[in-house]
């Protein structure tokens, strides 16, 4: 019986010392700190949240506002570039740009639980917030003005609810392979996991990797999908670029869980939201911009949304998947400009 | 290498010897078993390669089976990604032909990927209930892991790509992961062949990025 004493003291000692070490969910150790963690990360104050926000140029310019994609899987680091100056110009000398991470995203306010996220059901990361996060912000920063809308991806699809709730406040879009305008196309969209290759290490990593870092909370699920995108698990159809990786200042992943949320899809993942009854009140010319190489938003597949758009114009970059605007953001700045100074 | 085991643990189904120790699946005092088992556990078709053998321990009435896991996941094998366990089982309690044995696994276990490294240390905790005899052994196994502490060593790819000012060094608790499922295990001469399977969830997550959330491992046992 001694010897079993003192083997139970030593594996309580032992496990005393194996506890020592950080607290994985505290701020600034795995992942950064969000604006409610941080009161020096430059922030905005709306519709009942805290969004990570900036500004850049002279704010007595036109004011043009970016939407980053996701949702959650995104956030405005990935837009750093097109602040650049090419060609002797940059948008900054014409426009008072305006950068935020969205509700649950980047450094914003995070949101909901893992559970709820499976659900499309975390309370407060729905359509409507979402815009109503952008209408206080158009209020603020442009309130006598019309604004000009730069999405995304799902900041694509972001920018036209904006559109189609205020067709009146917007002067121009430009969409960078955005998302569908409404459910119908959406629910026609075959995002499988085919392309996914289940015996790849990537794959294997990620489940390996469940061993050492479980995802209970929000800092080790946006750590856990993080470890996922940069080890290979985004789906090969959209063609990211495999040496110039698209940065992020933190994955959302509730917010991306959650997808579109309680307005935007039904319990089962079905799409239910319409950005389209109201397009026809906007007859501005819109932009599309496409890569050549994502095989499910294609141009092909864009001709559904610009059916709600009849005087939009596509713009097609060669060699480029769906993080176009971190791969050819000159090409962005050179086509906007062109655009703009036509429609505005 | 993957069809090689999978061939094997076929093979060894059809072997119908004779000798049979007193409990399937339970090693009396000296002896030993080297065994080899593959499936879903963590990785998709893992080798497992094992050693156990029956100790008289602190003069406990049944014997304790101490011994050793190396686990590695076969594709793109890489020696950075593998797991030791130290494994212990002992019966809890008999009555007739049911059965209740536990044990106590300490672990350590690696992953190197592209965005960090992390080496976790921590134990598995299995408890098993059922019904047992000479050729058969039939029941249900839980099995709760807790990673008391991992060391994570960031690439240069997540400072740039994330979080530049990240830290390295030991994190608590990282991790807790839960297994609940069936075992079925048929004794021969000299082998034990075994098929479990089941649940396996990952802290509160349901599913992500294609990973399965279930455990299923078929394998044998050498006995000598």
């Amino acid at each position: 019986m001694m010897n079993l004493s003192k083997l139970l003291f030593y594996g309580v000692v032992l496990l005393l010392l194996l506890s020592c070490g950080k607290d994985p969910l505290e701020p600034n150790l795995l992942v950064p700190a969000t604006v409610d963690q941080d009161a020096t990360i430059p922030h905005f104050e709306v519709n009942n949240t805290r969004l990570h926000l900036e500004t850049f140029g002279n704010s007595s310019n036109p004011v043009l506002i970016f939407l980053h994609g996701g949702p959650g899987t995104g956030d405005y680091r990935s837009f750093s570039r097109m602040l650049l100056e090419y060609d002797g110009y940059k948008l900054t000398d014409e426009y008072f740009v305006i950068m935020y991470d969205q509700r649950g995203a980047g450094l914003s306010r995070r949101y909901g639980d893992v559970v709820e996220a499976y659900k499309y059901s975390v309370e407060e990361l729905t359509l409507e917030n979402y815009l109503k996060d952008l209408e206080g912000i158009v209020n603020h920063f442009s309130p006598d003005e019309k604004v000009i809308l730069f999405g995304h991806s799902w900041g694509g699809m972001h920018a036209m609810m904006y559109v189609n709730a205020h067709p009146d406040k917007v002067a121009a879009v430009i969409l960078s392979e955005p998302g569908s305008f409404n459910a119908d196309i959406e629910n026609e969209l075959s995002l499988t996991v085919a392309s996914t290759n289940l015996l790849g290490e990537a794959t294997n990593d990620i489940f390996w990797g469940h061993q050492n870092i479980s995802p209970n909370e929000h800092q080790m699920l946006d750590y856990t999908f993080m470890n996922g995108f940069y080890n290979g698990l985004s789906p090969e159809y959209y063609h990211f670029s495999t040496t110039d990786l698209l940065p992020v200042f933190r994955f959302g992943a509730i917010a991306s869980l959650n997808d579109l949320g309680s307005d935007g899809m039904d319990s089962e993942g079905n799409y239910t939201f319409d950005f389209t009854n109201h397009l026809d009140q906007f007859p501005t010319k819109v932009l599309f911009i496409n890569g050549d190489l994502n095989e499910v938003l294609t141009p092909e597949y864009q001709e559904q949304n610009r059916a709600f758009l009849p005087s939009s114009e596509m713009k097609i970059i060669q060699g480029v998947g769906h993080d176009l605007i971190w791969i050819k953001p000159a090409d962005h700045v050179r086509l906007m400009k062109t655009y703009l100074d036509e429609v505005l | 290498m993957q069809k090689t085991v999978l061939s094997l643990a076929i093979l060894l189904v059809f072997f119908q010897l004779t000798a049979q120790t007193e409990r399937a699946g339970i090693l009396a005092v000296n002896e030993q078993t080297i065994g080899i088992a593959t499936g879903i556990d963590y990785s998709i078709l893992p080798l497992e390669v094992s050693y156990k053998r029956g100790f008289d321990l602190f003069h406990y009435k049944y014997p304790t089976t101490l011994g050793v896991n190396v686990t590695v996941p076969l594709f793109d094998f890489d020696l950075n990604d593998f797991k030791v366990k130290l494994t212990s089982e002992a019966t809890l309690l008999r009555k007739g032909n049911f059965e209740v044995r536990g044990g106590i696994d300490p672990l350590l276990t690696r992953i190197k990927m592209k965005t960090e490294s992390m080496t976790s240390m921590g134990a598995d905790v299995h408890l098993f209930t059922g019904l047992t005899n000479k050729k058969w052994n039939v029941g249900l196994e839980v099995t709760y892991n807790q990673i008391f502490t991992t060391h994570i060593q960031h690439t240069d790819l997540y400072r740039d790509l994330v979080f530049e000012d990240v830290l390295d060094g030991w994190y608590k608790n990282t991790a807790s992961n839960l297994k609940l499922g069936f075992v079925v295990g048929r004794s021969f001469n000299k082998f034990d062949l075994f098929l479990n399977g089941g649940m396996a969830k990952t802290g509160k997550m349901k599913e992500y990025l294609y990973v399965p959330t279930m455990h299923a491992l078929i394998g044998a046992n050498y006995k000598f």
